[in-house]
């Protein structure tokens, strides 16, 4: 409910969705690093899979030699050779 | 502003954490704002990289979280200050070696010459030590523009010359001038006679009447090509000049070489014993540092040579070791074929002193005999070489290239 108030929200000002909801924004370079911005922890952590908790349920990230380069409060970067990424809501 | 040089600057800590609520320490961490880079899991704990001011923040957050954590190492330029700050004479030492860099770039050390031909390099280099140019001079004391003048006024081949310091290294550019024309002197008129015995190979000429040509037999002194010619009007002779004959002359020649190699040569033989002996020079005078050898006869040899040097300056101190080896000098027999290998290497290694820079060998006749303790090689040598010589005795001297009608 208040999900789709935000949303409704968000498209009448025409503002970003993550501006105004707990959205994770996902950016991918290529196959070797991954920036995901508005995350909620690191729920597993393996060189084969790193799983995070988003608002939009859980983000399995899946691959080879995977590290998480840099993290803070309000995103997380992940390096490495990603095969795919998928939400589990 | 996560760049490893960034964090390098500001200082790091790298952190183990393990035990079941590692992930939670992480997930705290990031909560309470701390930033956290390549975290890395080896199955078994976490390696975490975190910021040195977060330190004491993040022992406590492992506390709160129940996660065992252990400080691996603490990296970073702070540490490292810190490090020297502790260790006075590692600042000192620091200290020094960048007051000496400093003082020691104050000096020329290496002298570069560029762009001569003809004027040998060790000719302006002695010149500019003879004005202050040299390897161990200060660089202060180098006045540029009056070393290149003097340089131009010094060396008539020197156009132009400048003198800059680029580092430690003087270098001076020079360009030269055009070299001197080589005036052939035509003046005079002469005819061009054999020099040795041989058959004619091949003959060009250049100015001057043929008087042989390819396949003709010469004797030393023959006249090859003549200063004279004839002015014909058909086929009437109208008249004479006398020119400065010119020829490029190729011709075969025989040559009969004897040489003797004593059977019985002195041959150094080494006894097997040896020492070394040390020379010390210290501001141009010699220490001799060992014993006498009391060997009668032996070798030199320098073993090792230990010199201090910066660029081409050379400290007025050095170590040189010899290695001192006794031999006795005995007669032995040689073979004959050891002696005409003697005789035949002596011949290669002499070959263009005996028949000169444009000749070679084209054909060979040996024979060799022992006469008592000598072995005679004689060679029967042909070559092929360049003959003739001006003669100038059939012309009156200053005869000029005229006409005698």
């Amino acid at each position: 409910m208040v999900r789709n108030i935000r949303k409704t929200f968000a498209d009448a000002f025409e503002l970003p969705a993550e501006a105004v909801s707990a959205m994770p924004v996902v950016t991918l370079t290529g196959q070797v690093e991954m920036i995901i911005e508005n995350y909620g922890g690191v729920v597993e952590y393996s060189s084969e899979k790193i799983t995070l908790a988003t608002a939009c349920g859980v983000l399995n990230i899946e691959g080879r030699e995977l590290d998480i380069k840099y993290m803070n409060s309000q995103c997380v970067t992940v390096t490495g050779v990603i095969c795919s990424f998928m939400f589990v809501e | 502003m996560f760049s490893p040089v960034w964090n390098y600057l500001k200082g790091y800590v790298i952190i183990k954490a393990s035990g079941l609520s590692a992930g939670k320490f992480i997930n705290m961490t990031s909560y309470y704002g701390i930033n956290l880079w390549d975290i890395k899991n080896d199955g078994k704990a976490y390696y975490i990289k975190a910021d040195i001011k977060d330190a004491d923040e993040l022992k406590e957050i492992s506390r709160k979280s129940g996660c065992r954590t252990e400080v691996i190492k603490y990296k970073g330029l702070p540490v490292l200050i810190r490090k020297i700050k502790k260790r006075k004479a590692y600042a000192l030492g620091a200290f020094i070696f960048a007051a000496l860099l400093y003082f020691l770039s104050g000096f020329v050390w290496t002298v570069k010459v560029e762009g001569n031909y003809r004027v040998p390099a060790e000719d302006i280099k002695q010149f500019c030590r003879q004005n202050g140019i040299y390897p161990g001079a200060l660089k202060k004391n180098i006045e540029q523009a009056d070393a290149a003048e003097l340089i131009i006024a010094n060396f008539k081949d020197i156009s132009w010359a400048s003198v800059s310091v680029r580092g430690t290294e003087a270098v001076i550019s020079v360009a030269e001038t055009i070299p001197e024309v080589k005036i052939i002197d035509n003046s005079y008129a002469c005819d061009i006679i054999s020099d040795m015995d041989g058959i004619i190979e091949n003959i060009t000429v250049i100015s001057g009447t043929p008087l042989v040509r390819a396949g003709d037999v010469v004797k030393k002194g023959d006249v090859l090509v003549s200063g004279r010619l004839e002015i014909k009007d058909g086929e009437e002779v109208k008249g004479e000049k006398y020119v400065k004959a010119e020829a490029y002359i190729r011709a075969q020649t025989v040559h009969k070489l004897i040489l003797k190699v004593n059977l019985n040569q002195k041959i150094k033989q080494y006894t097997g014993r040896s020492t070394k002996k040390a020379e010390i020079w210290l501001l141009g005078k010699k220490i001799e540092i060992g014993f006498d050898t009391g060997y009668n006869n032996y070798d030199k040899e320098l073993f090792s040579d230990f010199s201090l040097k910066i660029g081409d300056y050379k400290a007025p101190f050095s170590i040189k070791v010899y290695s001192i080896n006794e031999y006795e000098t005995v007669t032995k027999r040689i073979t004959e074929n050891q002696a005409e290998k003697k005789a035949r290497d002596y011949l290669e290694a002499e070959e263009e002193e005996l028949f000169g820079i444009e000749s070679y060998v084209t054909d060979e006749k040996i024979s060799g005999s022992v006469q008592k303790d000598s072995y005679v090689y004689t060679a029967f040598i042909t070559v092929s070489q360049k003959i003739g010589v001006e003669d100038r005795a059939g012309y009156n001297n200053g005869t000029l290239r005229g006409e005698n009608n």
